[in-house]
């Protein structure tokens, strides 16, 4: 995979999160829609780990369970600190 | 144990072409798994050790009391004065809000601000309601009313002569909460012809002459016939709290809220900083390691420590 095309997916990838970021702070007065933010953030994330795999055609199944358990530990985290407050 | 196991525990390992022990996805999904279960711990224990593990707060009526003022001087309105009427409507509707399990203006059941205000008898001109839930400090609470513009309107309201605060604890949602509440009143006791013009969210004007109130809301746009406020919730446990009194598991051996939060996020930095020198060692000793990029997880989990941050910060508005 060439670098813009690399840069590329990165630029996706920093869009994809900021937007689901931004989605969580909009909604700081409201945890239910600030968790499905969370969510969507997470499954973003897992989707653009293994799209980007099979794109690099490098992506095997520890790969893929990479990014999703990675996606999970954060949507715990996050799970964890909105039920809190 | 060997140091080279020791090593590989924080180290890729050039040979197995994998990351270090402990961020690979079997130990990932652990601490997914160990997340879930301190939250558990910590939303078990202060019920059971309320004085190890609980909530600090420190919201008294007095000090909300004073930072109101503080704020009304500087708009250059005059300050308000405790009205026991008020005050004692605030605690009612907190204690509602407890027992009917909601959050809002408006109960599920239609039960507006006003009802409550008039229901201790405080025949008012007007009429207005701030809620905060969840606040550690009386200052953090009158500063996010003040910012919120909303509640701002509320809280500098040149209309209002009167104030009454409650700031109760108890459970909602199956949450320990800790609930503030704020009702501005005028009296009607001059007659005085009230212009009904522009509309606050949490704000009622009832003419100075009938019975009915004239409503004015800007939140839920329904023409009820009552006066209306603003309604801000502090925080947990079914006790008013009076002057000087702090609310809530004063002074826990751990604050659930502080501990939680230096836990979670020194955990993700801690991640955070062992992916960097994954990026580091990788490159230094050229170890091609099959695993997904590094620095996308980096980025990712760097959007999720700025979440939490973001996520533990005490206190909310309605």
């Amino acid at each position: 995979m060439d670098k813009s095309t690399h840069l590329t997916h990165y630029l996706i990838l920093v869009l994809g999160l900021s937007i689901c970021f931004f989605l969580f702070l909009f909604f700081r007065n409201d945890p239910a829609h600030q968790l499905w933010a969370a969510f969507a953030g997470c499954v973003f994330y897992s989707a653009w780990g293994i799209i980007h795999g099979l794109l690099e055609q490098r992506l095997n199944r520890h790969i893929a369970f990479e990014y999703i358990t990675l996606a999970l530990f954060v949507f715990a985290l996050l799970y964890a600190s909105l039920s809190l407050r | 144990m060997p140091v080279k196991k020791l090593k590989h525990r924080v180290l890729p390992h050039p040979q197995k072409k994998q990351r270090a022990t402990l961020l690979q996805s079997k130990a990932v999904f652990l601490y997914s798994l160990g997340v879930l279960l301190v939250f558990s711990f910590f939303r078990q224990v202060p019920t059971v050790l309320p004085g190890i593990l609980g909530y600090a707060s420190n919201i008294t009526v007095s000090d909300l009391l004073k930072y109101t003022n503080q704020r009304r001087d500087s708009a250059g309105v005059g300050g308000l004065t405790i009205n026991p009427k008020l005050s004692e409507a605030a605690q009612k509707k907190a204690t509602h809000m407890f027992a009917k399990n909601y959050w809002a203006h408006v109960s599920p059941d239609g039960t507006d601000p006003w009802s409550f205000i008039l229901g201790v008898n405080y025949d008012y001109l007007y009429a207005g309601e701030n809620l905060a839930k969840n606040f550690n400090d009386s200052k953090d609470v009158v500063e996010a009313w003040y910012k919120s513009p909303s509640h701002r309107d509320n809280l500098i309201s040149d209309k209002y002569t009167d104030v009454g605060f409650a700031v109760v604890n108890g459970v909602l949602d199956g949450y320990e909460t800790t609930l503030v509440v704020q009702m501005f009143g005028k009296p009607r006791t001059a007659p005085a012809q009230v212009a009904v013009k522009g509309t606050d969210n949490n704000s009622a004007v009832r003419s100075a002459q009938s019975e009915e109130p004239v409503l004015k809301q800007t939140a839920p746009a329904t023409s009820q016939p009552a006066p209306k406020s603003e309604v801000t919730l502090l925080k947990p446990e079914s006790a008013i709290v009076g002057h000087n009194q702090p609310v809530y598991s004063p002074n826990p051996k751990l604050d659930v809220f502080a501990t939680t939060k230096m836990l979670i996020l020194g955990f993700s930095v801690g991640m955070l900083g062992l992916f960097a020198l994954d990026i580091w060692y990788s490159k230094k000793h050229a170890i091609l390691k099959l695993t997904g990029h590094t620095f996308a997880h980096m980025v990712f989990l760097t959007f999720a420590i700025f979440a939490v941050y973001f996520a533990l910060q005490p206190g909310r508005l309605i």
